[in-house]
């Protein structure tokens, strides 16, 4: 009898160590299975939330000095619309993090104007209307997934019309806004840490990539082409090695890269 | 209800948009198994991305997948496969070296999580282990 109970309890004690253990013995990746990974647009790239959420392990940044007057809807040209409707987003998980109602509602109904500017209200106002109703029970986690679940489907729909560019656009307007967030913070209130969690020297090499993908005539955009041009900069004050972060005066030279970009795609009329 | 919401959209959305050759069955049965099992992490305030990445995986067939994360958060990567019977998940650094990380098995859903100390690129590896080619979705969720 006793002898039965301890193997009971042996196979249940084995049993749970295979449904969860740590760090299971699990070979490299080798050379071709690095450069044959996928880089998915959806997957590969985080989004503004991301970012914010490592800069709170920090400490509890003042996230509503980093506020801004919200980019114009009266634009006509679309990869303008596109790159305004990610800062927008990103804008609005800059809000959430302050917790600023009255803002998250803003920025949602700001997101559904620029979403009319590209045929594309009604794939939103659903989201639109949850964000606010999120902000009044200042529910901000259900915020921040209404914002992820807005970015997502105006992709989907983006995708649909053959706009594949308007969503890498859409998605790089929301990463540059963000930098540009965090890296402002950072230069004011600069710590080694802060600066460390900045590095990602794949994102922008990516962004480049697809731009430099896209059809000639969206290149030749004056704002796109202008972005293309910058991007190489912000690409280098990212691309640190891991035990060397950058120096505040880098820091501040990233945040007037990433400001330059933002102010232009806000302000250009094309 | 919100998370029914949630997961019916995406399913639809999954449905418009599936990997060549696959079920669409099988892949929106397999998104929404990931997101089950996801649903464990958001319940630790965990949130999860409304993205996912998709394909078919047989036996001793991986994939591999890039993904830039941040440190300071910690991450959870869900992978779950219709028709296999088992899968599993790991995480590797830039460089392809495993990182160390906490990992769920539990057949045909797998799931790896950790909390990088650097921020940059990292490869998620889906593999199948048993079981026929089948479809399987990849979803993560940060705090």
């Amino acid at each position: 009898m006793f002898r039965r109970i301890c193997l009971t309890v042996l196979a249940a004690v084995a049993t749970c160590a295979c449904a969860q253990d740590a760090s299971p013995v699990t070979a490299a990746l080798t050379r071709d299975e690095i450069r044959g990974a996928t880089i998915s647009e959806a997957l590969s790239l985080p989004n503004p939330g991301e970012l914010f959420a490592a800069f709170n392990k920090l400490g509890k940044p003042d996230w509503s000095s980093m506020f801004r007057k919200p980019p114009s809807g009266t634009y006509t040209n679309r990869p303008q619309l596109a790159l305004n409707l990610g800062a927008l987003i990103a804008d609005g998980y800059l809000a959430a993090e302050a917790q600023e109602k009255q803002q998250v509602k803003n920025i949602s109904r700001e997101i559904k104007t620029l979403a009319k500017g590209l045929g594309l209200e009604q794939d939103v106002v659903n989201r639109s209307n949850s964000i606010s109703d999120f902000a009044d029970g200042r529910q901000w986690e259900a915020v921040d997934q209404e914002l992820d679940a807005v970015q997502n489907e105006l992709s989907v729909a983006m995708s649909a019309h053959q706009d594949r560019e308007l969503v890498t656009l859409m998605a790089l307007g929301g990463w540059l806004r963000a930098i540009e967030v965090v890296s402002g913070y950072l230069a004011e209130h600069y710590t080694t840490e802060g600066a460390k969690a900045l590095r990602q020297p794949a994102v922008c090499g990516y962004f480049s990539a697809r731009i430099g993908a896209m059809p000639a005539k969206m290149q030749a955009a004056p704002l796109v082409a202008e972005l293309h041009r910058g991007l190489p900069e912000i690409e280098n004050l990212l691309s640190f090695a891991p035990e060397h972060p950058p120096i505040v005066e880098d820091v501040r030279k990233l945040n007037l890269a990433a400001n330059n970009i933002v102010a232009a795609m806000a302000a250009r009329k094309q | 209800m919100r998370r029914s919401v949630i997961v019916s959209t995406l399913c639809a959305a999954l449905a418009a948009s599936s990997a060549i050759g696959v079920p669409e069955d099988d892949l929106v049965a397999a998104r929404r198994d990931a997101l089950e099992l996801a649903g464990a992490w958001a319940n630790d305030g965990f949130r999860l991305r409304e993205i996912y990445w998709s394909g078919t995986v047989g036996n001793g067939e991986t994939r591999v997948v890039q993904v830039n994360l941040y440190a300071g958060n910690q991450y959870w990567f869900t992978a779950a496969t219709r028709g296999a019977e088992k899968v599993s998940v790991n995480l590797f650094d830039e460089t392809g070296t495993p990182v160390r990380s906490e990992n769920y098995q539990e057949g045909p859903r797998s799931a790896a999580g950790f909390a990088p100390g650097t921020s940059g690129p990292y490869f998620v590896k889906v593999e199948g282990t048993e079981g026929r080619p089948s479809a399987f979705c990849l979803i993560y969720s940060y705090k």
